[in-house]
């Protein structure tokens, strides 16, 4: 008798056995879930050291101090800083009072309709200007370093053009500097109009429909697939615990002020002005080459947001003379989260400042 | 005139002649009733308005239902009748031929389905479907929501119907929308569906529901990645936001409205005081730096 071309006796067999392990899978997720869980995320204690309208400056400072200069780290519009902190082993904020430095960041808090007229000028030469001065004063120090993620990559890309004599040191993030590219998909759906459109409608940018057009960008996997691994491991307390931490972040979501939104969609995504140094800022003109302070750039290999070549043009472009690339294997938010590249990213950031400590 | 149509005569006359008589009755002893009141109201109430505006109403409607019943009018309000039901026939029939159009289409579409795209491509998408009902819908359908409003209330009037023909444009462009994120799932289960076959062929089919869910999903993302890359999908992503926001303004145009009537400030209004804020705040920072 020869050997039928499906066995629909093991298959049934092995649909009976997955039956089996899903149904005590899900009375030991019952239990679970039901059970006190630590979801708590940005545990690390902090002190708030100066305030600007919604805007706050988070101190943490280490036990041990053990760089002469702070570091001021400028988290991008989207989504909320905490990433930066995301849980104990996982937190670069963490890394970086491990080391002796001192950590200042920026909490842009949630805008609401009334800041819909703030524009990328306010957050620059503004906000981030008057916080820089504040720590300056502070430490009684005329330079101090900086680092940006994101979108706040770049606000630091600009400040630092256009402030170099306050910053000793920058660091850039996946931060996207150059728009003339067809590699991520939002880079292609930024240039529709139809996206400012709806800003203006809201009043801002409303975050919802923010992490709705991040989900678009891979519906299988971030929809679906995503939900299908928390099914199998949901009778796993550690993964439930991590995996609701990151939900919790994901969709924590302040809106955009619009007319932020509108110049950084104009100016950047469809105009590409800030690598070809054309941007304007309060009428001053951001001139790349006026960057002369150290710099070292991040990006992720398999970014899906700012894919390598929408980060990786800036060192061209700089001043400086002390600049350098590091492409890490990685996609946008693993390069601060996952738990292999905590060991790659934060520490060698210490140890690339600790070089040029003043 | 037929039988039937003396009939018919007949027919409405007794219903009128019956109506009136009602009416008539019903009036009297509600004006009766009140009459008592009225003599002791030295001003206008609002009772007696209602009761003046009620007389008024029905000596109107008397003074129309004799009119009718005159014999000559009579042959003329059954033949309106006639006209009425003829118009609504028409405009039923408009309707069930544009719908019976726009369904054969969707039928040949649904037929279609499958056959003429290819694995991975997505510019050969046929559009014709969603074409088609937008066409249907300009010509036959937007152009109520179009006539022009007059009287008083004509601002208002727009302004709901605009509000109405955005809607109709919105689900139009989302249902274009909601059917492109459809088709991967569709060309990857086709793609899928022969890869299974190759395998019952070759005899090395996976009895574990986990490659294969693997397998499909991977599939899937691949089709995902061609279709939102495409120009095709960006525009109409492009259309469903342009005409959700269409939509939004228009929605928001007729609440803003119903809200003038409270006693709550309107957005408008707010975003003026907001900008006036803002402008006054950039000025204070910039003379506290000059002082400074």
């Amino acid at each position: 008798m020869s050997k039928p071309k499906i066995d629909v006796d093991l298959i049934l067999k092995t649909v009976a056995e997955n039956t089996e392990q899903a149904k005590i899978r899900v009375q030991k997720a019952s239990e679970i879930l039901t059970d006190s869980l630590d979801l708590e995320i940005a545990k690390t204690p902090y002190d708030v050291v100066y305030k600007d309208d919604r805007v706050k400056l988070k101190y943490y400072q280490p036990d041990t101090i053990e760089y002469k200069t702070p570091l001021l780290i400028v988290y991008a519009l989207i989504n909320r800083e905490t990433m930066l902190d995301l849980q104990p082993g996982r937190s670069v904020v963490q890394t970086f009072l491990d080391h002796g430095i001192e950590v200042y960041m920026i909490d842009w808090g949630y805008p609401t309709r009334k800041d819909r007229y703030i524009t990328i000028n306010d957050h620059v030469n503004g906000y981030i200007d008057t916080m820089v001065d504040f720590i300056r004063s502070k430490h009684n120090l005329p330079k101090i370093n900086l680092m940006g993620i994101c979108m706040g990559g770049a606000f630091c890309v600009m400040y630092s053009a256009l402030h170099p004599d306050k910053i000793n040191a920058l660091v850039t993030t996946v931060t996207p500097t150059n728009f003339d590219t067809d590699k991520g998909l939002l880079h292609i759906w930024m240039k529709q109009p139809a996206m400012i459109d709806l800003a203006d409608s809201y009043g801002n940018m409303p975050a919802d429909l923010m992490n709705l057009g991040f989900l678009l960008l891979n519906p299988p996997r971030l929809m679906m697939d995503k939900y299908v691994s928390f099914f199998e491991n949901m009778d796993k307390k550690p993964f439930v615990e991590n995996f609701i931490r990151m939900e919790k972040w994901i969709f924590d979501s302040p809106d955009i002020p619009y007319e932020t939104f509108r110049q950084f969609i104009t100016d950047c995504y469809q105009n590409n002005l800030l690598i070809k140094s054309q941007m304007m800022l309060g009428g001053r003109r951001v001139i790349l080459n006026n960057i002369t302070m150290p710099i070292i750039n991040f990006f992720g290999q398999f970014d899906h947001l700012v894919p390598p070549e929408a980060a990786n043009q800036l060192t061209k472009h700089v001043g400086s003379t002390d600049k350098e690339d590091v492409c890490l294997a990685t996609g946008h938010i693993g390069i601060y989260v996952s738990s292999k590249f905590q060991k790659e990213f934060a520490p060698r950031i210490a140890s690339w400042l600790k070089k040029r400590d003043a | 005139m037929s039988q039937s149509d003396q009939d018919n005569t007949k027919n409405f006359n007794e219903w009128l002649q019956s109506s009136m008589q009602f009416w008539k009755n019903f009036s009297a002893g509600y004006t009766h009733g009140d009459q008592k009141q009225s003599e002791k109201e030295t001003f206008f109430t609002g009772s007696q308005k209602t009761d003046q505006f009620f007389i008024s109403g029905f000596n109107m409607f008397q003074l129309l239902m004799a009119s009718l019943l005159e014999p000559d009018n009579i042959d003329q309000t059954m033949k309106k009748s006639d006209a009425i039901s003829s118009a609504s026939i028409e405009i039923f029939k408009q309707f069930t031929e544009s719908f019976m159009d726009m369904q054969k289409q969707w039928i040949e579409r649904c037929v279609r389905i499958g056959m003429e795209t290819k694995a991975y491509r997505f510019d050969d998408i046929d559009k014709e479907m969603f074409t088609s009902w937008k066409n249907i819908y300009e010509k036959e359908y937007q152009k109520f929501f179009q006539i022009p409003a007059i009287g008083l209330l004509r601002y208002y009037q727009e302004r709901a119907n605009i509000a109405l023909d955005k809607f109709n444009l919105f689900n139009e462009s989302l249902a274009e929308l909601l059917y492109f994120l459809y088709i991967p799932f569709e060309k990857s289960a086709q793609v899928y569906q022969k890869e299974i076959e190759k395998q019952i062929e070759q005899g090395d089919i996976s009895n574990n529901f986990k490659d294969h869910y693997n397998r499909w999903m991977k599939i899937l993302e691949g089709h995902f990645m061609s279709l939102l890359k495409s120009s095709e999908y960006s525009e109409v992503l492009n259309n469903a936001i342009q005409s959700y926001v269409q939509f939004k303004n228009a929605k928001d145009a007729v609440l803003m409205d119903l809200l003038q009537h409270l006693p709550v400030p309107s957005q408008k209004e707010m975003d003026e005081l907001y900008k006036e804020i803002y402008e006054l705040k950039q000025t204070v920072k910039f003379l506290k730096t000059k002082l400074s």
